[in-house]
């Protein structure tokens, strides 16, 4: 846990270190944080050089995010459509404007926040982040950056339009771990990769059910309309809030948008992925009356997930495959006696010379005595994944998962579920288009349609 | 429906055949020696007991019934029996298969067993020390051990065996065989099969609740060998199939349909290895449910098989629960990967062939491939009849029935081994088939051949 700094400023008893950059021009410059010798004094951290950070959806894995921040950073709004379930952190951060509505905040805010960190469920993520990004503020948004791949798409091109420096919470990319699966990989210690096996423990929330048919009072202090947001309404129910919308597919994005992108994360870089060229998946879901249950309402208790990748720069083709819920590659032969895969996750990369298991052990273990370690090539970030973001919203430097990268990454990633409605079919994917070629009926996964009063 | 004389009236043929031994012990008795001239004799006609026939046996019985006495039908639940109770009035009704042959053992040539997969073992092994012929629906046991005891007795025994893998008295998997050892795909080193089943509640924890048995419920003979439990409305009828203490899931449900052409066609035996993992339910939070109780939602398991003769190993993959094989190329837009239950799809060197479940409708792919095949001899020979009446011609012909318990049993083995490594998800389990030992997990013998409830042995 991170000490919160004891000398946070009040931020309206300043001036608005926002306003003073909204007088900036355009281009690099905007993201150039005013040294701190312009309003503070030299040697000691000044008010003048932390960010203004509001955070939106912090009853979950979003207060981790401010806290990571806090330290260094003012906390200046929070925002949580249940105030029971927000409430520690608002109460952790009594400086901190409270809000319900992320647009109200915005309004009644905006000048006075830089930035703004997003753990809402998946299905808000779009919407809270384009807003953000409209108004100029920096973003955080947790993983997966949206829930359908138009709204990737639709984020990635909009960081760019607004200028505005972007990170998606995946804390891995930070870490030393997957800069050497890059450097290991590129090294061509195991030769040309043509295969990847990657699998989760997830779901370990309830998947392949159907929709509940009571309809218990919505808490107090929850907003289920805002929590509902631009999904189509349905009735409040335990079973989505908080924390088990994962499972749903109006709210969530299952397995793979949980930890997906983690663990596809050192895959894409390593192997300079960008969209599939096909996917195709199957799943185990429990019957109800001698009918498998679809993905009518949410993504199942396990799957297995094919993604094809052309060849990429001097790379060849290459197979990915995902298992969830629980299913696993086959163990390697080259897996010493007594060894065995993680249940919990992990990945092995085939490579024509050669098997990594999760991108920095070669299998067999043995190996990795007598192997040259390739040069540490790949800069390194020294700070947390949420100070990486922090510093490039000051220093206008790319965060290193800003949405240039996780834009596309999600995408990939995304394009597993799409599979899902469409078990032991391949959809051909033109990336480019977002178009599925030879089941143009699959589009309409494709896209987000909002309801009434929201858009992007 | 055939009316039968009582049973217990007249000369038994079972005491007549009796005395004949060896070879001559299948020969059926000419009709002139029991029977007048022009008329179905009674001799002729074997009688049939069925044990368990409020399910699937009711069906079995039903086919046999058209042209042999069905003398005798055991149920441990006379309500879920009592369909199949009504359409054999003649038939004693018992409840316990021991006092029925105890009782009737010597006007009982022939017994079709249905039970669930747990008493399977028992009840046919009673009947073949008694000389009883026996149909037994699939699979064969609950357990590898029972399957290799069953493979013994009835050679011992001498007597008559058919698994209830109906599939395999049918057209498609003979073709199957004939085209593999025709080279039409060249050499099968990899096979991918699948089924859609479980379609009932798996993945479960032991329910808490204990209703009261129902009246027409022999709540004991029920369980029989398996570990004593309060009666559950999830195990029986039916579902009983999810628990691990009566059914055997998924793959003993349909693999021993699905797997069958493969089994036949790859001249396949003992696995070697066999590696599984499984989707299950979340209980709570973080926690999801193992296969202690139930098996699993979903599963694929892989089993290992050294070269056999001049074919090569071969690897072959199991997919359950909905979890598919990939699509193979060569399959053409539109066209389905095998059927609503299943299928198999071969990959050899020179081609692939997809079939269904039962081995139905196999076809090289792409079409193409098909449509240029020449079609080799039809050398095997074909089942004309029912699954059902073939067991029963081979009971009065003293010839072997489509699937004799030598095929069934070693099939059946390969089967339950695919549940055997459920209990070790993740892990290559090494298999010693001749000695039935798992060699690098030693802990998972206890699954091999768990013991009976006390007083029940085979």
């Amino acid at each position: 846990m991170k000490k919160r700094n004891g000398s946070l400023p009040d931020p309206s008893s300043r001036v608005s270190r926002r306003s003073f950059l909204g007088g900036l021009s355009a281009g690099a410059a905007s993201f150039l944080f005013i040294p701190s010798s312009v309003f503070g004094e030299e040697g000691k951290p000044s008010a003048n050089n932390r960010l203004n950070v509001a955070g939106v959806g912090i009853g979950g894995m979003g207060q981790n995010n401010v806290n990571a921040v806090a330290g260094t950073e003012n906390i200046v709004a929070l925002c949580d459509v249940d105030s029971g379930y927000a409430g520690p952190v608002f109460k952790k951060y009594p400086k901190a404007k409270v809000f319900v509505d992320y647009r109200k905040m915005l309004d009644d805010m905006g000048k006075d926040i830089d930035a703004v960190m997003i753990g809402t469920p998946d299905h808000t993520h779009a919407v809270i982040a384009m807003e953000c990004m409209k108004r100029g503020k920096h973003v955080y948004v947790q993983k997966p950056l949206t829930r359908t791949v138009d709204e990737a798409r639709l984020l990635t091109e909009a960081a760019r339009t607004y200028k505005v420096a972007t990170q998606m919470g995946i804390q891995g990319h930070s870490t030393e771990e997957v800069r050497l699966t890059c450097e290991w990989i590129w090294s061509g210690v195991i030769g040309n990769v043509t295969e990847v096996h990657i699998w989760t423990n997830r779901p370990v929330w309830p998947q392949g059910i159907g929709r509940p048919a009571e309809t218990p009072e919505i808490p107090s202090s929850l907003n289920w309309d805002l929590w509902i947001g631009p999904a189509p309404m349905r009735p409040y129910h335990p079973i989505y809030h908080p924390f088990k919308w994962r499972g749903w597919r109006d709210f969530g994005t299952g397995a793979l948008g949980d930890i997906g992108c983690h663990s596809f994360d050192r895959v894409f870089w390593a192997l300079k992925l960008k969209y599939p060229t096909s996917v195709q998946g199957s799943y185990a879901n429990p019957p109800l009356d001698w009918q498998r249950q679809d993905i009518v309402e949410t993504f199942p208790t396990g799957s297995r997930i094919v993604y094809e990748f052309p060849a990429r720069e001097d790379m060849p083709p290459v197979k990915i495959t995902w298992y969830d819920g629980g299913l696993m590659p086959d163990v390697p032969p080259e897996m010493e006696e007594g060894r065995k895969l993680s249940p919990d996750g992990g990945m092995i990369f085939v490579g024509e010379k050669g098997k990594l298991l999760n991108g920095t052990q070669l299998l067999p273990y043995s190996l990795m005595k007598d192997i040259k370690r390739p040069e540490k090539t790949l800069p390194r970030i020294t700070t947390s994944h949420e100070m990486n973001w922090v510093n490039a919203c000051k220093t206008g430097e790319k965060a290193c998962a800003d949405f240039d990268f996780s834009g596309p990454l999600t995408e990939m990633v995304l394009m597993g579920n799409l599979s899902l409605y469409y078990p032991g079919q391949k959809i051909r994917w033109d990336g480019q288009a977002m178009q599925a070629i030879n089941l143009p009926e699959a589009n309409q996964y494709v896209k987000h349609l909002y309801r009434e009063g929201w858009s992007l | 429906m055939d009316k039968q004389k009582k049973a217990g009236q007249g000369l038994s043929r079972r005491d007549f055949l009796g005395s004949a031994a060896g070879m001559a012990l299948f020969t059926i008795i000419p009709s002139h020696v029991l029977g007048a001239d022009g008329q179905t004799p009674p001799s002729r006609k074997l009688n049939v007991a069925g044990v368990g026939v409020g399910g699937m046996g009711g069906g079995n019985i039903a086919e046999i019934a058209k042209t042999e006495n069905i003398v005798a039908l055991c149920d441990v639940d006379f309500s879920y029996a009592a369909g199949t109770f009504k359409n054999h009035p003649q038939a004693r009704q018992f409840k316990d298969y021991r006092k029925m042959l105890d009782e009737m053992g010597k006007d009982i040539d022939a017994v079709v067993i249905a039970t669930p997969d747990h008493t399977h073992a028992v009840v046919a092994m009673e009947c073949m020390r008694r000389g009883k012929h026996v149909y037994v629906q699939k699979p064969l046991t609950k357990t590898v051990y029972e399957a290799r005891m069953m493979t013994e007795a009835a050679r011992k025994y001498n007597v008559i065996t058919q698994m209830g893998n109906q599939g395999h008295s049918g057209e498609g998997i003979r073709l199957i065989c004939e085209w593999i050892w025709d080279g039409a795909i060249g050499e099968v080193r990899e096979v991918h099969a699948w089924t859609n089943r479980p379609v009932w509640p798996q993945g479960l924890a032991r329910p808490t609740e204990t209703p009261a048995v129902p009246e027409s419920l022999d709540w004991d003979l029920w369980i029989g060998p398996a570990p004593m439990r309060p009666y559950h409305p999830a195990y029986h009828p039916w579902n009983w199939r999810a628990w691990v203490d009566f059914g055997t899931g998924a793959l003993g449900d349909m693999a021993c349909h699905i797997l069958d052409p493969v089994f036949w066609a790859l001249k396949l035996k003992y696995a070697t290895s066999v590696q599984g993992t499984y989707a299950a339910n979340v209980i709570k939070k973080w926690e999801k449910e193992g296969v202690d109780e139930s098996y699993p939602l979903g599963s694929i398991i892989h089993l290992e098989y050294p070269a056999r003769g001049d074919m090569p190993p071969v690897k072959i993959h199991w997919y359950d629960g909905g979890l598919l094989p990939e699509r193979p190329e060569e399959l053409e837009p539109g066209r389905k990967m095998g059927d609503g239950d299943g299928g198999v799809l071969f990959v050899g060197d020179k081609g692939k062939l997809m079939c269904g479940c039962y081995g139905k409708g196999p076809q090289l792919i792409p079409y193409s491939k098909m449509k240029d095949y020449k079609r080799p001899e039809k050398t095997l020979p074909r089942v004309e009849t029912s699954h059902e009446m073939n067991w029963v011609e081979a009971c009065k012909s003293g010839k072997q029935a489509s699937t004799p318990f030598d095929y069934a049993g070693p099939f059946t083995e390969m089967v339950l081994m695919g549940n055997l490594s459920l209990f070790k998800p993740g892990e290559k389990i090494l298999w010693d088939g001749d000695n039935m030992k798992v060699t690098n997990f030693p802990e998972l013998n206890k699954y091999v051949n768990p013991a009976y409830r006390e007083g029940w042995s085979l």
